[in-house]
């Protein structure tokens, strides 16, 4: 996955849900950017070296969103908990999930929450806990497409974007790197537990939340996870619990704003 | 007709069960009509006294809903919930 070159001057430790990562970076810029956008997963000390024997190590010198690219796969490759590919974002404990394939919107609606006001859990994956399913934030660092930033009304491509300096991107393609505290957003902290599910239907269907069944939000968990694998018969029980004492709704995405207070206002 | 495999789970919420095969590791979420046949699948009932009870649950001609209740009977038998 990665190479250490000899000649990198600084490198950056992270560690990132249940994997320890370095990063090798030879240019003060790209440092400062990689600092910034995984201050949450900033590791204080050297990393143990894992049972399998080795630190996972990402060069920074293909462009950012590479590195973010790299760096999101190792995490999630080696996650320990029942990992759903959803956005997450939370107010006062409780959770709003989405579960949904790659493309669905999810980041978007991420970021439009965000700017709403709700703390950031992630556009990436609901990770709960094995043993009691509660949610662990996994803050990684938003990718937004041009067309995603403009329509949570942020500049399509600011200074310092993501893939400035990558020869295959041009400046229109360029995708924006930004965290929770640049969208003026905390990362959701402390006893996290799943309160509502919001199922995303395709565009175009009636506006607003819908309530929809509980076991639609069981059979999306499920769909949607890719540690199930790990321990399929507790996968089996954890949707259920997590969902005990959840809600579960129906949305069609339109305007990323208008959807984000609907969501803000499952949280009040 | 029934009752279901060893060892296959079930949960509900909201009257909807859903099935967890320990042997191949697969989960099947039930709707509403699909939970209700699930529930008289005890091995004491035949698929046409299954398809009785229903209809009297759902006040309809048994012949409205015999072909949804054999359908389903035949997915549950080819996922290994019940024995084929």
């Amino acid at each position: 996955m990665a190479s250490s070159p000899a000649d990198a001057r600084t490198v950056v430790r992270l560690r990132v849900l249940d994997t320890d990562v370095v990063v090798h970076v030879t240019d003060a810029g790209v440092e400062h950017a990689v600092r910034h956008l995984f201050a949450p997963f900033t590791a204080p000390t050297a990393p143990t070296a894992p049972p399998d024997g080795g630190v996972r190590e990402v060069t920074a010198d293909a462009g950012l969103s590479v590195v973010a690219a790299e760096i999101n796969a190792l995490a999630l490759a080696g996650v320990g908990c029942f990992a759903v590919h959803a956005g997450a974002v939370a107010s006062g404990g409780s959770v709003v999930a989405f579960p949904a394939a790659s493309g669905a919107g999810k980041t978007t609606l991420t970021a439009a929450c965000l700017l709403a006001g709700l703390a950031y859990v992630t556009d990436e994956a609901l990770c709960l806990d094995w043993t009691d399913g509660s949610v662990r934030p996994y803050p990684r660092p938003l990718a937004l497409s041009p067309w995603s930033a403009a329509a949570v009304g942020l500049p399509a491509t600011p200074a310092g974007s993501a893939d400035v300096g990558r020869a295959d991107v041009g400046p229109a393609d360029a995708e924006v790197l930004v965290t929770a505290a640049d969208l003026g957003a905390p990362v959701a902290a402390g006893p996290l537990r799943t309160a509502h599910v919001v199922l995303l239907d395709r565009p175009g269907g009636p506006a607003g939340l819908r309530p929809a069944t509980r076991s639609a939000g069981v059979a999306e968990l499920l769909r949607r996870s890719f540690t199930h694998w790990h321990r399929p018969e507790r996968a089996f029980e954890l949707a259920h619990e997590a969902l005990a004492d959840a809600s579960v709704w129906r949305l069609s995405p339109s305007v990323p704003a208008a959807d984000a207070t609907a969501i803000a206002a499952l949280l009040r | 007709m029934g009752p279901p495999v060893p060892g296959v789970r079930a949960m509900e919420l909201d009257g909807d069960i859903s099935l967890y095969h320990p042997d191949t590791g697969q989960a099947l979420v039930l709707n509403d009509t699909a939970s209700d046949i699930w529930r008289l699948l005890d091995g004491e009932q035949s698929v046409d006294g299954v398809i009785e009870v229903l209809a009297g649950a759902y006040r309809t001609d048994p012949a409205e809903i015999g072909e949804d209740v054999r359908r389903v009977i035949a997915n549950l038998t080819e996922h290994g919930f019940l024995p084929g």
